[in-house]
């Protein structure tokens, strides 16, 4: 496969991936999903707003998506996610705040806009969308001036409202629903990981939440003064929290034990992040004349980079293709792979 | 492990291709051993790996110096890693094993009797020629005994005169009587009586 071809198919794949969740969140006035995992809506944004720009009615359909549901997006957490990412990225989420603080009237956006001005008149910025072989779009002669102010030209932006508040009695959208209960912030996050987990110390759910070790941990104290998350002694003086699985189940599920089914968890902000790497060096690589050699080395490289992440995830795949997998047969191995994860279930 | 010359060939081709994106300077080595013998079609014998006797450095004119490879270079050796992973290679396929060699001084006028090959423009690998192969065979032989070295010296087919001379060059690396007594009686050993009485 030449590495259009890869570039193409992890495309491809990524996108379907991509509607797919977003279908499960109501995007299109759509609520199907037969996925069994939690969905992470703050780091699939921005894995969108990345992957967006090669499918502008994905992209714009997530716009209308956050005008509806945006108030359930937890804008700290989505800071948290943020740290460590490229500049683009940053410039993206900068361009959908902006976008929203003007057209919901939203002040909590604000500290993700972006800070620079309009430039009356300017429309040679970066082209936002690319087509699906790379090249950018047109510039539009009348650009949005809000993604403008983020150094992205697009024509006009004007969302229809069609997408759905997110249903919150799907086992992939329990995290919308413990918000609905908890509020935005560490105690709906924590007790996210404690339905889909034995149970697990502040740290280690800090880190798998994506969330401050301290406010974590403050925020699981508070809950355990319910009584409703218990605490226990694991290994040397480590407080392990944890909740009846049961009776919170069958609370959630309004009695109904088989209506809802128990979710799995999935390290998405590890799984986006090494996503993200190796659509980089696919895109990179698309653009340079390598050789077959080189262009298995690196996706070997990309794969050895985010290894760990796949790892971490959560989820049923096997593991990267290793030594074993002589150049020759690293291609195929990665497409395998690659579509294993995307369509993994 | 190399089953044969074109398996090393490979192996050094991908490791040219890797510098090209990491290294900024050209590479320029000297290789001895079984991959070496290999390469030269002098032998066929399975290899684990491919023994760097030192770097050649060009001078503004292009004459060249012998530089140490101990320890090889950042570069060089992140560029063999992912060769080594991506070939399943053992992470030392390429070392600096023999580096010692140096430090006494190489067989004369060896440079002129290298096989030379490149692999792009970051690479090119002088392979030793025949006779210093004799050379670096009969100190090993001598050094280790009975084994892979010795069977290479004997599939090399040296003549009294090679034999001699190589002999002569090795004790330039170790002159203590232990030794000569050692090169005389692996001469001994492999018929060339007559050599080991003149040392």
């Amino acid at each position: 496969m030449s590495p259009n071809g890869f570039r193409s198919l992890f495309l491809e794949n990524a996108l379907n991936f991509l509607w797919r969740q977003w279908s499960a969140l109501g995007l299109l006035g759509e609520a199907r999903t037969e996925d069994p995992w939690t969905i992470d809506p703050e780091a699939m944004l921005l894995f969108s707003l990345e992957m967006g720009r090669y499918e502008p009615r994905l992209f714009d359909e997530v716009m209308d998506w956050l005008v509806v549901n945006g108030k359930w997006l937890d804008l700290q957490r989505l800071r948290g996610i943020l740290q460590g990412k490229e500049d683009a990225t940053r410039n993206l989420l900068g361009a959908a705040a902006t976008f929203l603080m003007r057209e919901r009237k939203e002040r909590r956006w604000q500290n993700l806009a972006c800070k620079t001005e309009v430039r009356e008149g300017a429309t040679s910025m970066e082209s936002l969308f690319y087509q699906k072989d790379g090249r950018p779009y047109p510039l539009s002669d009348k650009p949005d001036p809000t993604f403008l102010s983020c150094g992205f030209n697009r024509p006009k932006l004007t969302v229809r409202r069609l997408t759905r508040e997110v249903p919150i009695t799907s086992h992939s959208t329990i995290r919308f629903l413990m918000r609905a209960l908890f509020g935005l912030g560490s105690r709906a996050e924590c007790l996210v990981y404690l339905l889909t987990h034995e149970g697990g110390h502040p740290a280690e759910i800090a880190k798998a939440i994506g969330l401050s070790v301290r406010g974590t941990q403050d925020a699981l104290i508070d809950l355990a003064r319910s009584g409703l998350v218990l605490t226990r002694i694991k290994g040397k003086r480590k407080i392990e929290y944890w909740l009846s699985q049961e009776r919170w189940w069958e609370f959630l599920s309004r009695g109904r034990m088989g209506e809802i089914r128990r979710p799995i968890w999935i390290d998405w902000i590890a799984l986006y992040n090494g996503l993200s790497q190796i659509w980089a060096t696919l895109d990179g690589m698309s653009r340079e004349g390598i050789s077959d050699y080189m262009r298995s080395s690196r996706l070997r490289d990309s794969l050895e980079a985010v290894g760990s992440e796949f790892s971490k995830s959560g989820l049923d795949i096997p593991p990267i293709p290793g030594r074993d997998v002589r150049p020759e047969d690293y291609e195929k191995a990665f497409e395998a792979f690659i579509i294993h994860v995307f369509g993994a279930s | 492990m190399f089953r044969d010359q074109k398996q090393v060939e490979t192996a050094l081709s991908a490791l040219g291709e890797q510098l090209e994106g990491i290294a900024r300077e050209p590479f320029e080595l000297l290789a001895c051993g079984g991959s070496a013998l290999q390469v030269l079609g002098l032998i066929q014998r399975a290899t684990k790996d491919v023994d760097i006797v030192a770097y050649v450095r060009r001078d503004e004119r292009g004459d060249p110096t012998f530089m140490k490879a101990d320890p090889l270079n950042p570069e060089l050796l992140l560029a063999a890693r992912k060769v080594a992973r991506d070939f399943n290679l053992p992470d030392n396929w390429l070392n600096a094993g023999p580096a010692s060699a140096l430090d006494f001084g190489l067989p004369e006028g060896l440079l002129g009797r290298v096989v030379t090959r490149q692999f792009g423009t970051k690479l090119i690998v002088h392979f030793l020629g025949r006779y210093d192969q004799i050379c670096f065979k009969v100190y090993a032989a001598t050094d280790q005994g009975p084994g892979k070295h010795l069977d290479d010296l004997l599939l090399l087919k040296p003549t009294a005169d090679e034999i001699e001379q190589a002999a002569r060059w090795s004790m330039s690396h170790d002159s203590s009587e232990g030794y000569r007594q050692s090169l005389r009686d692996l001469l001994e050993y492999i018929g060339f009586g007559d050599v080991a009485q003149r040392l």
